[in-house]
């Protein structure tokens, strides 16, 4: 096993101990829960989205708190092996997150369908899409902060992303009411219709985030001491 | 007598403090305690050996090589508190750390919990600080080390634990191609383990060489108030009077210089320590 996936395994023994059946069990009922209530995956892949966050932070949590940075030192991790690690790991984090709160979602729409009357379930994949990529923009502006501070001092901070998401999307219902941005309701609508060209242009916008994240963390655990 | 360590002109600053210059070689198949009151600059250097820390200045070979990074593998690790998640079982620690270490010893880590006493489904928290020291022994000897640097091991401990920690120590050595290097301010340890000193005052090495080396350097000189002159008392290493006399420590190669009414006598580490000390913060 290379170093990076052997990094990976560990950040995972790392929160293991946050894996307990009995949390996970009641993530679960959850987000079926949202999911019954809602009528729609969107509640429930953002739930899940919204776990993945959490769960991204735990392995830094734990390096302030048993000193992990020094571990990995004496175990000859270099650093870029350290945040190519945790990148990987969150992303893997991530694509659980939605794997799993979709199968749940899916199961509690499901349930709505077969037995309400008026279930107002919709097909909402644009909404979970961006509802996704957006979480994970909010982790790409997250992990350099970890990164650059630890999480202890970085607590603070490492919420601001979440203000930013909500002035955006605050901003975004204004503009598409129409009196916004001249043609941002033409792409909203296109988007929302799944148009073949914005799609790949989100992906594209959404790899880049995540590369310029990639190596701010990197500048920044570089000049880190422990 | 090939040098496992070898640390030359090492320098980092923190606000007020700085460890400067500190250099000292550790021989292969032998023990060498670090050591100094608390605050002298012993974690840093063994931060600045492992890598975990940059110095300012300063070069460390480790194995006859430079890059400690890179040598990490053949280093075990021991510190006050154990580089472990607090939830991990031992068999989590096992699980964790063994894909980084190429010749990861299964059955020596499933012997060293066995002979330590430790329990593979135990979380580490459950842990007392004497398992905690053992465990991490038990992964240094899982991985082949050839170094084993331990940072206050024993700080904490009691006696018992103390002992059977600095046997596992000595055992460590008699496998002449591995060395120990033991920080410590329980002097008493290494009066027992240690073959070479390293003492660090306020960042500096004061002193580094055989343990005997360091005992016979200096002696313990006790005496009554109008014993000494002037140029006699300056003899003397952190000096203290009180209501009947005396107590301070003088370079052995100058105890002739006493008058015959002040007693010299055997030194002890710990006294060594307090008095180097106390001079120190006495000409500050």
């Amino acid at each position: 096993m290379n170093k990076t996936a052997s990094f990976v395994r560990l950040e995972f023994i790392t929160v293991k101990p946050y894996f307990a059946i009995r949390n996970l069990l009641i993530y679960a009922a959850v987000a079926l829960f949202l999911t019954t209530v809602s009528g729609n995956i969107t509640s429930g892949v953002g739930f899940g989205m919204m776990l993945g966050t959490m769960f991204a932070s735990y392995p830094f949590v734990l390096a302030d708190k048993s000193n992990l940075d020094a571990l990995y030192v004496t175990l000859s991790v270099s650093r870029k092996t350290v945040v190519l690690g945790r990148y990987l790991f969150t992303l893997a984090l991530d694509v659980c997150a939605i794997a799993c709160s979709l199968v749940l979602s899916a199961a509690g729409v499901f349930a709505v369908r077969a037995f309400a009357s008026d279930p107002g379930a919709s097909d909402t994949r644009w909404a979970t899409l961006v509802l996704a990529a957006v979480f994970i923009a909010v982790q790409a502006v997250q992990l350099p902060i970890y990164f650059k501070f630890g999480y202890a001092k970085a607590k603070f901070f490492s919420l601001l992303p979440f203000c930013f998401v909500m002035a955006a999307v605050a901003a975004l219902v204004e503009i598409s009411k129409g009196d916004g941005l001249p043609g941002a309701s033409a792409l909203f609508g296109r988007a929302a219709l799944g148009d073949g060209a914005i799609i790949p242009a989100a992906c594209a916008a959404l790899l880049l985030i995540i590369f310029a994240s990639y190596r701010l963390s990197l500048s920044f655990y570089r000049k880190r001491a422990f | 007598m090939t040098n496992i360590l070898e640390a030359r002109g090492l320098c980092k600053t923190y606000g007020a403090f700085a460890l400067r210059d500190v250099s000292f070689d550790l021989p292969s198949g032998y023990i060498m305690g670090l050591i100094g009151p608390n605050g002298a600059g012993k974690t840093t250097t063994i931060k600045l050996i492992l890598n975990i820390i940059r110095g300012d200045a300063g070069d460390v070979k480790l194995f006859g090589q430079t890059k400690a990074e890179t040598q990490n593998g053949r280093i075990g690790v021991v510190t006050d508190t154990p580089l472990y998640v607090d939830d991990w079982t031992a068999g989590d620690v096992e699980a964790a750390l063994s894909p980084f270490y190429a010749d990861w010893d299964k059955g020596a880590f499933a012997d060293g919990l066995q002979r330590f006493g430790l329990e593979r489904k135990k979380k580490i928290k459950a842990f007392s600080r004497g398992m905690k020291t053992k465990l991490q022994i038990a992964v240094a000897l899982s991985h082949g080390a050839k170094l084993l640097v331990l940072d206050e091991p024993t700080s904490g401990l009691d006696p018992v634990v103390r002992d059977e920690i600095c046997d596992l120590l000595r055992g460590f050595v008699s496998d002449e191609s591995k060395s120990v290097l033991f920080s410590t301010h329980i002097t008493s340890d290494l009066e027992k383990t240690a073959d070479f000193i390293t003492f660090i005052l306020n960042g500096t090495v004061v002193f580094t060489g055989a343990r005997e080396a360091l005992l016979e350097k200096y002696a313990r000189v006790t005496g009554g108030l109008r014993d000494l002159d002037a140029e006699q008392k300056k003899l003397i290493v952190g000096c203290r009077e009180h209501g009947t006399g005396f107590e301070g420590m003088i370079e052995a190669a100058d105890a002739g210089k006493l008058p015959a009414g002040v007693l010299v006598e055997g030194i002890s580490l710990d006294e060594i320590i307090i008095f180097m000390n106390r001079e120190t913060k006495g000409n500050e």
